[in-house]
């Protein structure tokens, strides 16, 4: 196990390397001049030069590029145009509700996509199949954002049953359980719309999971054995299957956590997507490229996560 | 005369077919087990033996349509309930399958696996289980249980996990084993070790079995009697050397004379010229009748019942039961 | 038995299977709105009128926007950006995917695993924040929006490709052509890429399904191009009016819930149909 973990490690850096030599490029690629693109709009000449010194634009590209690998490796990724604090500091306050709000939605999400997908694998070719079947073809066509818009419209618009924006309650400070209490109400909404994508495809690929490992020969030999349903349904068919499930999480969390963006810019939740739309619209490119690599390294860190997951359960894997 | 153990009464097996029909591929199956017994089943691929294996343990594809009797122990087991037949399953019947490679689940260890046999009919408490399980293993061959039994099955070599197989099939101490095909994906060394290993628990344990092949050197070495099916029929049943010496349906003759030897790889039987009938649409008269070389009248006309040639040995031929004018 | 004759393949299409067919029928209904758009709109998409967000009437089917701008209009023409973008960053990826899926089964080896493993490095990329990333320094402009999403879907293409050539490869008529001493670019060329070529159907629509969400992100970002509005750009502004112009919201995520469904039901429906994936053989 601690050889396979320090292989996906091996695997990961070059990985976070790619990422990080992307994105100084990208700022090179970018029309103008990089100490431009980095000091903001219209910055006195004085500032520029700051820039300049900082990242050291004045020297040979290649030692820009070492300069650039340090400081990322760090977790320097200079300072916020707009804010003027240090981006880690920015990205770091603003990271726990993007937590809180991924991983509620991953936990809806792999329980009702998983119990889904082993129902249709269960009931395969039947009208229930086909509706699971459907209802999940929906739910990876339809943008998140725009059900988590129509959400808002319904529940807390029209109903006001739910608050519509925020994670907390303006103007009053809760403490305690009920403080918990008042983020539960704010986060369902958000929750259920992220999850929605994720959901549809754990349903998704669990179904043709599970319908692989039923048809297997060790499931006749368990029946002849004297193995109830039940038990052949979760205890063999999904200790088979589950390794399907948590491999599509790990491969789909990418798309989760540019899935928060959207979701906490409908829903106004104070996460990590807030400050990519910020950075975003206010041009300010060392906080958009130190969120991106950010994350970049936190979806690389699922991924690796997932694997040994995957390892775990499946010894085969292991080695 | 003791009771048979198994006996199997017009067994009718049937899939629905494109066109809208039904097409047997089992069709009146009649023989019997006794207790003790080695019986083989022998026939080329495709004549049914598997299909009508699973019948004795309710283990058909839902799209199948069943008729007949399978008294066992004197209960119809087509006729028990869900529940009873679990009961059953492992106990009184127990079954070992042809690729030992993708019998046990991949993900569990082969220990856990044989437990669980136990778990399920008499739930005994952890360390007696465990002790069970590896004198299960040590009484299949498998040195150093305790070890083995922690393993997973892909750490196993093919003819172990043959030989665990069947000591999970044999945790239950079941009154018959039906084996199918059991040496089929082995290697010759291998397979003899794992004859000899279900005879040795015959004699040991008093377990009938019901071995299913396509290899009559293996029936000659192991069975007592020997049922020969074509295309979803019984078409000979007697005592071994009756069989083997003077067969007298010329499909086992046939057979007889395409045997493979045991010291080489068990092929297919392919060596009878062409290929056995669809289901769907039988040949009138006997079904072997547009293969057999010595083919008359009366066999395109009428399909030959399946009659007594001696005691004990019944043959489904016209020429053998001598009424073929 | 009654006697069939080759019939021609329109007349087969109503042997797909139903979902198919309303997928085909979505996708039909949204490119024949978008391309008779100047026919059908009720207004200039731009025009501006002292009707402010009016909700939906007689006038304004779909009601109008904060410059009151008619939104059934402005819906009809955002689905050609849409669709435009969706098409066009579909077939970079595609052609990007057959390449590389193409190049990776047919010479195999060290060549399949370096480029296999460049693609589970794409596949575990956050595709849509490179995008936004990308975007955001390059600026908002069409051909940035197509080049940016068309580059980074080829991995699905490209893992399809590969194991169908694979499986192809090792088929005896591309054996017999090796044999008959032809060169590998022409076993590639005329045995192979034929081969693979009803597949492309399958995930050209499949891409154009996951490049229209794409492009509806980064829109809903602020990222699309503020000279061609796409559905996503209307749903940007919809947010902003959320609490009292529901019709904002509610219609373009419409055309572009329609328009995603109906591709991916054709591209499923056209992935597993026999009648295709077996045609040319
Ligand atoms: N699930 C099924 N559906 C339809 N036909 C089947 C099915 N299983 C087996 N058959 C048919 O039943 C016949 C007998 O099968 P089987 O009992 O497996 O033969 P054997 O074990 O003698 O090789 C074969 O012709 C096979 O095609
Ligand atoms: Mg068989």
């Amino acid at each position: 196990m601690l050889k396979l973990l320090l292989r996906r490690l091996a695997m990961s850096l070059p990985l976070v390397f790619a990422v990080v030599t992307l994105t100084f490029f990208l700022v090179r690629l970018a029309p103008g001049d990089p100490a431009a693109i980095l000091a903001g709009e219209a910055p006195s000449p004085e500032f520029l030069a700051e820039i300049r010194a900082e990242y050291g634009l004045d020297q040979p590209q290649w030692r820009q590029f070492l300069a650039y690998l340090t400081k990322a490796a760090t977790g320097d990724f200079g300072t916020s145009i707009y804010l003027g604090r240090p981006v880690f500091s920015v990205i770091w306050e603003r990271f726990p509700a993007t937590v809180v709000l991924t991983i509620a939605s991953m936990v809806l999400a792999s329980i009702l996509g998983t119990a889904l997908g082993v129902l249709a694998a269960r009931h395969a070719g039947n009208r229930l199949d086909t509706v699971i079947s459907a209802g999940s073809l929906l739910g990876y066509s339809i943008p998140g954002f725009w059900i988590g818009q129509l959400l808002v419209i319904l529940f807390a618009v029209e109903l006001d049953w739910l608050p519509a924006s925020g994670m907390t309650t303006a103007r009053v400070t809760y403490t305690g359980f009920a403080h918990v209490l008042d983020v539960g109400r704010h986060l369902i909404l958000p929750a259920v719309t992220l999850a929605i994508f994720l959901l549809t495809m754990i349903a998704r690929f669990t179904r043709t999971a599970m319908i692989e490992a039923l048809n297997q020969d060790f499931i006749l030999v368990a029946t002849a054995k004297g193995v109830s349903p039940r038990r052949l349904l979760w205890h063999h068919a999904f200790r088979n299957a589950v390794v399907t499930t948590v491999t599509v999480i790990g491969l789909e969390f990418g798309a989760v956590l540019s899935g928060t963006v959207v979701v906490e810019i409908v829903f106004g939740w104070p996460g990590l997507g807030r400050v990519f739309y910020d950075a975003i619209n206010r041009r300010d490119f060392p906080l958009l490229t130190g969120a991106f690599i950010f994350s970049s390294v936190v979806v690389i860190a699922a991924n690796t996560v997932s694997d040994l997951v995957c390892a775990a359960l499946d010894p085969r894997i292991r080695r | 005369m003791t009771e048979p153990l198994l006996s199997v009464r017009g067994l009718r097996i049937a899939f629905p077919t494109p066109a809208g029909g039904q097409a047997p591929v089992v069709d009146g199956v009649s023989f019997d087990v006794l207790p003790g017994e080695i019986v083989g089943i022998v026939g080329e691929s495709g004549s049914g033996k598997s299909l009508t294996a699973r019948a004795a343990l309710q283990l058909l594809p839902p799209r199948a349509a069943v008729s007949g009797e399978i008294g066992f122990e004197g209960r119809d087991v087509l006729a028990l309930s869900p529940r009873d037949i679990r009961a059953l399953r492992g106990t009184g019947i127990a079954m070992v399958f042809q690729d030992p490679m993708t019998s046990f689940n991949p993900v569990l260890r082969v220990g856990e696996q044989i437990g669980e046999a136990l778990d399920i009919h008499r739930a005994p408490p952890k360390q007696a289980r465990e002790a069970r399980v590896r004198e299960l293993l040590s009484l299949v061959g498998i040195p150093e249980p305790e070890r083995r039994a922690r393993a997973y099955p892909h750490e196993y070599s093919g003819g172990m996990r043959q030989r665990a197989l069947t000591a999970m099939a044999m945790a239950n101490a079941p009154r018959l084993l039906i084996a199918d095909e059991p040496t089929t994906a082995l290697d010759v060394t291998v397979q003899d070790q794992i004859l000899r290993l279900m005879r040795g628990l015959n004699e040991a344990s008093g377990t009938a079995i019901l071995l299913i092949t396509h290899n009559i050197a293996v029936v000659a070495s192991l069975c007592r009697r020997v049922i020969v099916m074509y295309a979803g029929r019984v078409v000979e049943d007697g005592p071994v050397e009756q069989v083997l010496t003077a067969p007298s349906h010329p499909y086992t003759q046939a057979l007889l004379q395409s045997v493979p030897r045991i010291d080489q790889p068990a092929g297919r039987l392919t060596a009878i010229a062409g290929q056995p009938p669809d289901p769907a649409s039988p040949p009138p008269g006997c079904r072997f009748q547009p293969r057999c070389t010595q083919a008359m009248g009366r066999c395109t006309a009428e399909e030959p019942p399946l009659d007594a040639v001696a005691p004990g040995h019944r043959a489904r031929c016209w020429l053998a039961l001598g009424q073929a004018a | 038995m009654s006697l069939t004759l080759p019939r021609p393949a329109l007349w087969r299409l109503p042997s797909l299977p139903a979902s198919t067919v309303i997928g085909i029928a979505l996708v039909a209904f949204v490119v024949l709105g978008t391309l008779l758009a100047p026919l059908i709109a009720p207004a200039n998409p731009l025009a501006l009128s002292t009707d402010i967000l009016a909700p939906p009437d007689a006038a304004h089917p779909l009601g109008t926007d904060d410059l009151g701008r008619d939104l059934f209009s402005r819906v009809l023409y955002g689905g050609r950006v849409s669709l435009g973008i969706g098409l066009f960053s579909a077939l970079i990826g595609v052609t990007v995917g057959v390449g590389i899926g193409l190049a990776a089964g047919f010479f195999g080896g060290a060549i399949d695993e370096a480029l296999m493993r460049m693609t589970e490095v794409f596949q575990v990329l956050p595709k849509l924040l490179v995008a936004v990333v990308v975007v955001s320094l390059l600026g908002s402009s069409l051909l940035n929006e197509i080049l940016v999403i068309g580059l980074l879907s080829w991995t699905a293409t490209a893992r399809i490709i590969r194991t169908r050539v694979m499986v192809l490869r090792e088929e005896e008529f591309i054996a017999a052509a090796a044999m008959s001493g032809a060169s590998r670019t022409r076993i590639l060329l005329r045995h192979i890429l034929p081969n693979v070529a009803p597949y492309l159907m399958a995930s050209t629509t499949l891409q154009i399904a996951g490049a229209i969400m794409s492009e509806s992100f980064l829109s809903f970002l602020g990222l699309g191009d503020p000279t061609y509005p796409s559905w996503g750009f209307l749903l940007q502004q919809g947010q902003l009016y959320i609490d009292s112009a529901w019709w904002l919201t509610t219609f373009p995520g419409l055309a572009l819930a329609m328009t995603i469904v109906g591709f991916n039901l054709m591209g499923d429906g056209l992935g597993q149909s026999r009648a295709i994936g077996g045609a040319r053989r």
